[in-house]
């Protein structure tokens, strides 16, 4: 979705009826059988036909498209939309412009009649202008001169600091560690001993957290805590594709307490989400969260869950993501099938 | 092994329409909107296709899918979107056939079609519908969310270079491709169609 896989030209020209019968078959079957084609399709032929109202076509293409595009009611009728639509955009942006410009005239009106309360001979845009200038090569003056008389102090006092020397580091000294926070701490913590096997789909990767980069040393004095035992599986679901069934597969070692999940979503409209992890086979609802906030991230924001590795088994699942309205509503915005598979981490 | 024989005056059953979006949906319920999504993609064919009509073809393919999905219980040799589109395939060439045999000019219609298919090209009514229709955008930009109000108004604005660099920062204020931004524009634009759509019908 990130890049545009297809010619934008080819699918015009598929559109206008231009392509040869092998290529048109091509395209048919693509629009049933990939979805990022059929989105690029119908994105292609909506700036179509927005170009054909607002008169941006010309020449061959504009001649195909009244003789080929508009030879059905449905495309015809597509066409009125578009127009509509564009009225009516165009219109909601003069309103906004026109509000734009009162406010902004009400605004300077008032500040002017403040201003040449005080300054009488403001109101003359001639006098105006001409202590604008003064005031500008005022300024410009007042720069140079600060930075003519302040620069060399400034010097002087960097070379100071540079040569005062540095405090040398004993090697005998022990040195408190600096311990690296573990990034994604709220999901990523896995015990070392269990190795996740990373599953064939790229959709759904678990994540290896980093281990701390320095280790602290113990004490001889203080006997050595064991670390409490912590495992758990990290996946990372990226937004459902629009009408494609595809399940993401992933395996759980059979010794792993809690699974962490992070929902890549598709649009962020809400401020609080919901989630519930669905049993597939009875529509059973086996967990749900509180409220949860987005997590901003490079490519799309996200929400964090976690939950027992125990609820799950060898079966398919689907955690609903329901969007929460201020008025405390929810509605569901998007779903992630997943199938589980437990496996030994002996084997 | 001989294959049943096709039923030719089958009728959807309640029980085939159910296996029928259960196909659609593979292993997960969408409570409908795979075949939604797919007896749009139907249309949308046949109207590329230029057929007359094209929701009529479209209810034809999936009916026969229906049928096959009962004599055979299943089909595993194609994904659904694939099985469709085969069957639309031969749903047209027949479509082509029978036009072929029956297409008539206007002038030997009958006098009452052709009425019917003059006044649907007249332009009678094409001012109450425009006017219709921008009520009715309003009435549906105020359904979308604010953000996706936004997004229409700013996506949908401006001509040719202004165009594009209006989509460029908006992608880019939103950290998305401009690619990825056509896509969401388009789906909130298919939104809000579909609600002028429904508007419009009301009355």
């Amino acid at each position: 979705m990130s890049k545009n896989k297809y010619d934008n030209q080819k699918i015009t020209d598929y559109l206008l009826g231009n392509l040869s019968e092998t290529e048109t078959e091509h395209f048919d079957e693509l629009g049933f059988v990939d979805d990022d084609f059929a989105n690029q399709l119908n994105v292609v032929e909506k700036d179509l036909v927005d170009s054909y109202v607002k008169g941006e076509l010309s020449g061959e293409r504009l001649n195909r498209f009244k003789s080929y595009y508009l030879a059905t009611p449905l495309r015809r009728e597509k066409v009125e939309v578009a127009e509509s639509l564009q009225i009516f955009i165009d219109k909601k942006h003069s309103e906004v412009e026109k509000e734009e410009l009162v406010i902004a005239s009400e605004k300077t009106n008032a500040n002017l009649s403040r201003f040449s309360s005080f300054f009488p001979f403001l109101a003359n845009p001639k006098a105006a202008m001409q202590l604008g200038v003064i005031a500008i090569l005022l300024l410009f003056f007042v720069v140079g001169i600060w930075f003519i008389a302040l620069r060399p102090n400034q010097q002087l006092n960097e070379n100071i600091v540079q040569k005062t020397p540095t405090p040398q580091t004993d090697s005998n000294v022990d040195i408190t560690p600096k311990i690296t926070p573990e990034p994604m701490k709220e999901i990523a913590i896995i015990n070392e001993n269990v190795e996740i096997q990373p599953t064939p789909n790229p959709e759904s990767t678990p994540i290896k957290t980093p281990k701390p980069t320095v280790e602290p040393k113990t004490s001889p004095s203080k006997p050595t805590k064991t670390p409490p035992k912590v495992s758990l599986a990290t996946f990372v679901f990226s937004p459902p594709v629009r009408g494609g069934s595809k399940v993401k597969q992933i395996t759980i070692p059979e010794n792993i307490r809690d699974v962490a999940i992070t929902l890549q979503l598709e649009f962020d409209d809400f401020q609080n989400y919901r989630t519930a992890l669905i049993d597939q086979t009875n529509g059973k609802s086996l967990w749900q969260s509180g409220k949860l906030n987005s997590k901003k991230t490079s490519e799309n924001n996200s929400i964090n869950i976690r939950f027992s590795a125990k609820l799950l088994e060898n079966k398919i699942y689907l955690i609903r993501v329901s969007g929460i309205y201020n008025s405390g509503q929810a509605e569901v915005i998007s779903s992630y099938p997943f199938r589980v598979t437990k496996s030994n981490p002996k084997n | 092994m001989q294959k049943p024989e096709l039923k030719k005056n089958w009728q959807t059953t309640p029980e085939a329409f159910r296996n029928l979006l259960k196909w659609l949906d593979g292993e997960v319920d969408s409570d409908g909107q795979e075949y939604l999504e797919m007896r749009n993609k139907l249309v949308l064919y046949f109207d590329r296709k230029n057929c007359l009509s094209p929701d009529d073809l479209a209810d034809e393919t999936l009916h026969r899918v229906a049928r096959r999905l009962e004599e055979e219980g299943k089909i595993e040799s194609e994904t659904p979107g694939r099985y469709c589109y085969i069957t639309a395939r031969f749903v047209f060439m027949e479509y082509l056939r029978s036009t072929e045999k029956t297409s008539v000019s206007l002038d030997e219609m009958p006098k009452y079609l052709q009425e019917k298919y003059l006044k649907s090209n007249t332009q009678t009514n094409e001012k109450e519908l425009k006017e219709k229709r921008l009520e009715c955008l309003e009435h549906c930009t105020k359904k979308l969310k604010p953000d996706q109000q936004k997004m229409i108004l700013e996506y949908y604005f401006g001509e040719e270079k202004i165009k594009i660099d209006n989509r460029r920062k908006m992608a880019k204020k939103l950290g998305i491709t401009v690619n990825a931004l056509s896509i969401r524009a388009c789906r909130i634009r298919e939104k809000l169609e579909f609600c002028v759509g429904n508007c419009v019908k009301e009355d």
